[in-house]
């Protein structure tokens, strides 16, 4: 099924470019993340697939038509904003069927759709409150029912959850995820929290300054990062500076180690990073030399109880081990260690 | 600092001492010697003197067809001519406060200087305006749309249109603040639930911001109703508003304790017109 | 919003409606004969000449100017200390204080000229320059009030709280914390008080008592006793002081702040 498309879309501010030659083919009733540091765009390319915003070049292309230039009203998309943007002067029945009664719907069917609405939102009862009336988590469900009343083709939100309290906002994303699946809509969800897009998409799209980093399914982006921006901002990771030697090899200061493969194109000398997560760095006692090893001295230890953080001093290199409190490693700050990066955990980009 | 505690002792109580003289003395005491001066006695031939006494005779003064036609005038000039400055004003506002930076500040200094402007000046603009000789009919007969120049003051409509002109950047200044406020997320929010931009502004942008539509209007109508040098200017004798009648007597006559009368008289009328106004503006409110 | 041009249209219209009768004038006040009329016929500049060279005028000008001047000081000395009292002490008698300032804005003006005379002849105040200057700092006191106001509730109370945590007294306070953040604001609020008194008319019309005109009063005079296009020349006088005052505001201070701009999006 055709989804949606941007097709070199830039958008520029002035001087300032908001989103830069943006090329996106994203399949129809699937759940996508646009996840990004503020500032890099995600919000505009939100903005622009709304039709809020007019690309300054490129076309936007949902169901194959050419929507560019469709003003908003007529595009048939949901959105929950940021700030909610519920009606203050309606109640929550009137909110959720604004758009319904602009399509002139009958005031008695439009009653019970609401109903139907608040129900799919796990929110009954509630039709005459006022907005003031209603708690934050409250707010949402009646922002994402009024979004969801039309039935629209594209359903967006843009980091609707952040306003809500840590524990809220996970119950919500699993809450969400579900009402999506069930539903079968497209769905764009604009969020900073990685974790947030973990947990909801088949699909994440990492940004940062105006372009796309990649694009992928959630394990995909974690295991194969294909930037050091990626590696970097889905999860932390210790980034290495390293120089390509052949296509299995790198060289990090003077030890040289193996890797599962270098970027494409990589030629001897190159300068590459070598990524590892920190759960793959792996702390063994002072002595046991032997390939992809490295030794070092532990500079801190954080034991935060669900898991236990070495920080690790190799020379020039400052790298970080996690593990779990059961394989915890028997160190001290001061203790002198071997740190071992196994080949197949090492994931090599370029710089 | 607690956020509200209480002033205790002389010192803390200093920054209010000041204020409270001026404006207790220079404002408060000349209201009162207005209402008591209401009630004193006129003598036959004095002019601007006024013996201490106590009678209604210039409150019932008014019963009097003449200044019941002022008064009504007076209302319905100041009601017609804070309406037309809403309804332009308004769409006006909104939009401005949707500008970008520069041009909103460029605009807002326009507005600005176009308020400071002496009624003086805009009512003697509006009178060149509207003349023979140098006036917008000229352009008119240019366009080919008059035959010949035309005169277009003194009347009713030159001081309506005054009137409006002078209103209409307060108008601006009193709703932009609120229209500055109204999150651009509401009206987004708006579109993409299918309402095209006309609809968004009458179901969302005017509803929430019918409060300060309703303040707007109350504020021009009780700033119009004292308009003086419009009326007189652009309008003949039956034109003629109520400050006039209260200068007429105050300063031509020299009768204070009738212009006393008067202005208080003028400001319960006043008074009662902005209550009922807020009373009807908040039942179509909660409607 | 609105389609575009249909936006852009109305708000052209608008700012041209409010310019038109300026134009006008501009274009009368360079007639060269002492008639009226648009498009002026032959270019002269003796009647801004006349402004500066016929006493008449002149005094009015000065008297004008130095009442400004002065009516402004005033508005502030008394705006200030209200506006940072009742932002101090929310106690009900600052709110009645403010209150009262409010009030001269929501009368019919001629109602305080009225009770004005009145104290003002018997006090000897009457149709002398301080006498309506202080008329004036009283009349137009609500503008430097509303925004003194306005900054002080911009300001932060946790920045007062951090001074006073340093060491400073509530004095102290106020004058190397508060009042460089409301500066600002003061010189705004002087600078409204300064060209709105420059052309009010109704309260120095009766405390003027025929004999002190201000510039508003002085073409009120004229034109009742006949035109001269003097009086045009003079309102575009006063135009460009509009112009050079408040685009001096707007170039050295937030004036969308000033004027109680606020997008949620600030906070």
């Amino acid at each position: 099924m055709p989804g949606l498309e941007l097709r070199s879309v830039s958008k520029r501010f002035g001087p300032l470019t908001a989103v830069e030659a943006v090329n996106l083919d994203l399949p129809a009733g699937k759940f996508i993340s646009f996840l990004g540091p503020s500032g890099c765009g995600k919000t505009t390319l939100l903005r622009l697939i709304a039709g809020l915003e007019t690309p300054s070049s490129g076309q936007v292309v949902l169901e194959d038509r050419d929507i560019t230039a469709l003003p908003t009203h007529q595009r048939n998309i949901g959105m929950v904003f940021q700030s909610l943007a519920l009606f203050p002067h309606l109640n929550v029945w009137n909110n959720i069927t604004y758009g319904l009664r602009i399509r002139g719907m009958p005031q008695a069917d439009r009653r019970r759709r609401a109903g139907e609405l608040l129900e799919m939102v796990r929110l009954p009862g509630v039709e005459e409150r006022d907005i003031k009336q209603l708690s934050g988590g409250q707010r949402q469900r009646v922002a994402i029912a009024r979004a969801l009343a039309l039935e629209p083709t594209l359903f967006l939100l843009d980091e609707p959850l952040s306003a809500l309290d840590a524990k809220l906002r996970e119950e919500m994303q699993v809450e969400l995820r579900m009402l999506q699946e069930r539903l079968g809509i497209t769905t764009i969800i604009v969020t900073h929290d990685q974790r947030e897009a973990m947990t909801m998409s088949d699909l994440v799209v990492v940004m940062s300054t105006a372009e796309v980093q990649q694009v992928g399914p959630p394990l995909e982006i974690y295991r194969s990062p294909a930037t050091a921006f990626v590696a970097d901002f889905i999860g932390s990771s210790n980034l290495l500076d390293a120089q390509c030697v052949d296509p299995s090899t790198v060289r990090i200061g003077e030890s040289e180690f193996s890797v599962p493969s270098v970027p494409e194109g990589a030629r001897s000398g190159d300068a590459l990073t070598l990524t590892i997560r920190p759960e793959d760095v792996h702390v063994l006692p002072s002595g046991d030399t032997a390939s992809n090893r490295l030794p070092g001295r532990v500079s801190f230890v954080r034991d935060v109880g669900a898991s236990v953080e070495l920080f690790l001093r190799c020379g020039e290199l400052e790298l970080i081990s996690i593990s779990a409190p059961k394989d915890r490693p028997e160190a001290r700050p001061g203790d002198d260690v071997m740190v071992e990066l196994p080949a197949e955990s090492c994931v090599v980009v370029r710089r | 600092m607690s956020a509200h505690s209480r002033p205790r002792g002389l010192v803390p109580h200093l920054p209010f001492a000041w204020p409270a003289l001026m404006l207790g003395c220079f404002f408060l005491v000349p209201f009162a010697i207005m209402v008591v001066v209401s009630f004193f006695h006129r003598p036959e031939s004095g002019v601007g003197t006024y013996e201490v006494g106590f009678e209604f005779t210039h409150y019932l003064r008014f019963f009097s067809p003449l200044f019941a036609r002022h008064i009504l005038i007076t209302i319905e000039f100041a009601a017609v001519a804070a309406l037309l400055s809403v309804l332009v004003g308004f769409p006006f506002t909104y939009f401005l406060s949707r500008f970008r930076r520069r041009p909103q500040v460029l605009a807002l200094v326009f507005i600005l200087c176009v308020l400071s402007l002496s009624e003086v000046i805009v009512a003697y603009s509006w009178s060149v305006l509207l003349s023979r000789s140098a006036g917008i009919s000229n352009f008119f007969v240019w366009l080919g749309l008059l035959a010949k120049p035309a005169s277009w003051t003194p009347g009713y409509g030159a001081v309506l249109f005054g009137l409006t002109y002078f209103n209409l950047p307060f108008a601006v200044l009193i709703m932009y603040p609120q229209c500055t406020r109204l999150d651009t997320e509401i009206t987004e929010a708006a579109r993409t639930l299918g309402a095209s931009p006309l609809r968004t502004f009458f179901t969302v942008v005017v509803p929430m911001l019918w409060p300060t539509i309703m303040t707007a209007a109350i504020v021009l109508f009780v700033f119009t109703m004292g308009a003086f040098v419009t009326p007189q200017w652009l309008g003949r004798p039956q034109h003629w508003m109520f400050a006039i009648l209260i200068s007429d007597q105050a300063l031509t006559r020299g009768n204070l304790p009738f212009a006393s009368a008067l202005s208080m008289f003028f400001m319960a009328i006043t008074l009662a017109l902005v209550a009922l106004t807020v009373r009807l503006g908040r039942r179509k409110i909660e409607r | 919003m609105i389609p575009r041009v249909a936006r852009n249209v109305f708000c052209w219209l608008v700012v041209l409606s409010l310019s038109l009768p300026l134009f006008i004038v501009a274009g009368v006040s360079l007639n060269q004969k002492k008639l009226m009329f648009f498009p002026p016929r032959g270019l002269s500049m003796r009647w801004y000449e006349e402004i500066f060279t016929k006493s008449a005028w002149l005094d009015s000008l000065l008297a004008s100017l130095g009442i400004a001047a002065l009516a402004g000081v005033l508005a502030l000395s008394i705006a200030l200390p209200a506006a940072y009292f009742l932002w101090r002490y929310r106690v009900f008698y600052a709110k009645l204080l403010f209150s009262i300032g409010l009030m001269p804005f929501a009368l019919p003006p001629v109602i305080t000229a009225l009770g004005m005379l009145m104290l003002w002849v018997p006090l000897g105040l009457a149709a002398s320059v301080h006498g309506l200057a202080l008329a004036h700092g009283i009349f137009l006191v609500t503008l430097p009030l509303v925004m003194i106001s306005l900054g002080l509730e911009s300001i932060d109370r946790e920045i007062v709280e951090a001074a006073e945590t340093m060491g400073a007294s509530p004095s102290r306070t106020f004058s190397t914390v508060i009042l460089p953040m409301v500066v600002p604001y003061m010189f705004a609020g002087y600078a409204f008080v300064f060209v709105i008194s420059m052309n009010e008319f109704i309260i120095s019309f009766f405390i003027g008592q025929f004999s002190l005109a201000t510039l508003p009063v002085k073409i009120f005079s004229q034109l009742r006793s006949g035109y001269t296009p003097t009086i045009a020349s003079v309102s575009v006088l006063f135009i460009l002081l509009a112009v050079v005052v408040f685009s001096l505001v707007a170039r050295f201070g937030d004036l969308p702040r000033l004027l109680g701009a606020w997008t949620p999006k600030e906070r």
